[in-house]
């Protein structure tokens, strides 16, 4: 009975987080909002063709993170309720997390598939090259990659001490502990670093400036998607360590510090043009011409 | 220029299209000396070319003297520095006449058995 109550179930509330995120007012009229903070942080003066676009493309990413919020949510409970209850007993936060994973990965996705992909002979390009160091900050790539290696030490950690292959000091809790958060943080960061090299490794294909510009701002805001992702989930990461009993002390000291580290990191953002360097160099070259 | 732009239907090869406009940036500054270009991969794909042909024009560009390939750090815009410090050697000015003298037989369509062909009719009437 579990078997097709759950899925259904799972279907149901996963449609009604969509539909909630698809037609509540209030996430229609803000869809703008990030192109907006990007080209704002990026020093980017988008005229009226640059902004049709982006508006265009803004109401694709709505449409494409609604569809991820709702199977990510649906995905996150059916993980945590057909199997067995006294493993992920935590259903809220598996849940809570494929939300923000799916709402994240399918706002980013839409990036790949520009509203108005460029017809005719004549492609653009400004020479500059966009990859992972053109884009993201160092410190911003260190945490990434130091949120990942945490999350999978973690996992490895965790199932050691739980198979108890090695003689690893903790308990059976915290080892679960750790393959839990382990696995929040890892799948999240990895997911985040493939999807921003699919992103970069992708071609910026325009037929004239304002093409290159409005997609150059989408590519930039598909990257952060991922980011902040990355970001949300450690709090969540952490938060699962909290509560459980009979764990180590230095378990959630270690994962909560690691969620200071990255909010921090992504609190630092400043205005900086290389969040969307193509843009903002075509851009600042028009205004000075 | 700020765009460099490929015209699929245009007569003039997509490979002499991009090494012209190259060539033509780094002349008017907009590309600056010493900044990174794109990898081959990329540029071919961001232009809908065929790597080869995009390999070929900076095979081309850096026998030029225009751009330098610099092993796994990437391609770059030849410095200005590294040609003012050249071209103070007797080869490095020599070097510096002959891309010069390169670039104007290219434009004007000539094959590098014709400029090959001028340089040794020339050679003979000047002096050491």
């Amino acid at each position: 009975m579990k078997l097709i109550f759950a899925p259904v179930f799972a279907l149901v509330i996963g449609f009604a987080f969509f539909a909630a995120v698809r037609w509540i007012p209030y996430f229609v009229r803000t869809r703008m909002a990030p192109f907006d903070a990007m080209l704002t942080l990026a020093d980017v003066k988008a005229d009226e063709n640059v902004r049709a676009r982006l508006e265009a493309q803004a109401a694709r990413r709505h449409v494409w993170g609604a569809v991820g919020t709702g199977a990510g949510y649906s995905a996150g409970l059916m993980a945590s309720i057909l199997p067995d209850p006294t493993v992920f007993d935590d259903a809220g936060a598996l849940a809570l997390a494929g939300l923000f994973v799916g709402s994240a990965v399918g706002q980013s996705l839409s990036a790949l598939f520009p509203v108005n992909p460029p017809h005719g002979p004549v492609r653009v390009t400004a020479m500059q090259p966009h990859g992972m160091a053109e884009y993201l900050h160092r410190r911003e790539i260190a945490v990434e990659i130091g949120l990942a290696v945490l999350g999978w030490a973690s996992v490895v950690a965790g199932t050691l001490a739980l198979t108890n292959r090695v003689d690893i000091p903790v308990s059976h809790e915290t080892g679960l502990a750790l393959v839990l958060a382990g696995a929040l943080l890892g799948v999240v960061a990895t997911t985040t670093l493939v999807g921003q090299r699919w992103l970069l490794t992708a071609p910026l294909r325009a037929q004239d400036e304002d093409q290159l510009v409005a997609a150059d701002i989408v590519l930039a805001v598909g990257l952060r998607d991922l980011f902040v992702m990355t970001i949300s989930a450690t709090p969540l990461a952490a938060s699962t360590t909290w509560f459980l009993p009979d764990r180590a002390w230095w378990l959630p000291a270690t994962f909560t510090a690691a969620a200071l580290v990255s909010v921090g990191a992504a609190l630092g953002v400043r205005k900086r043009p290389n969040l969307a360097p193509v843009a903002h160099r075509l851009t600042a070259r028009s205004r000075t011409a | 220029m700020t765009l460099l732009a490929i015209d699929h239907d245009s007569v003039v090869p997509p490979f002499e299209q991009l090494r012209t406009q190259v060539a033509a940036m780094t002349v008017t500054g907009e590309l600056e000396p010493g900044q990174k270009l794109p990898t081959v991969r990329q540029l071919a794909s961001d232009l809908g070319l065929a790597a080869n042909t995009v390999a070929r024009a900076y095979r081309e560009l850096e026998a030029d003297g225009v751009i330098s390939t610099q092993g796994r750090r990437g391609t770059f815009v030849r410095s200005r520095l590294f040609e003012q410090q050249d071209a103070m050697s007797p080869e490095g000015a020599a070097r510096q006449a002959a891309i010069n003298f390169t670039q104007t037989a290219r434009r004007n369509g000539m094959s590098l058995a014709e400029a090959t062909r001028l340089v040794e009719a020339a050679w003979p009437r000047t002096t050491s």
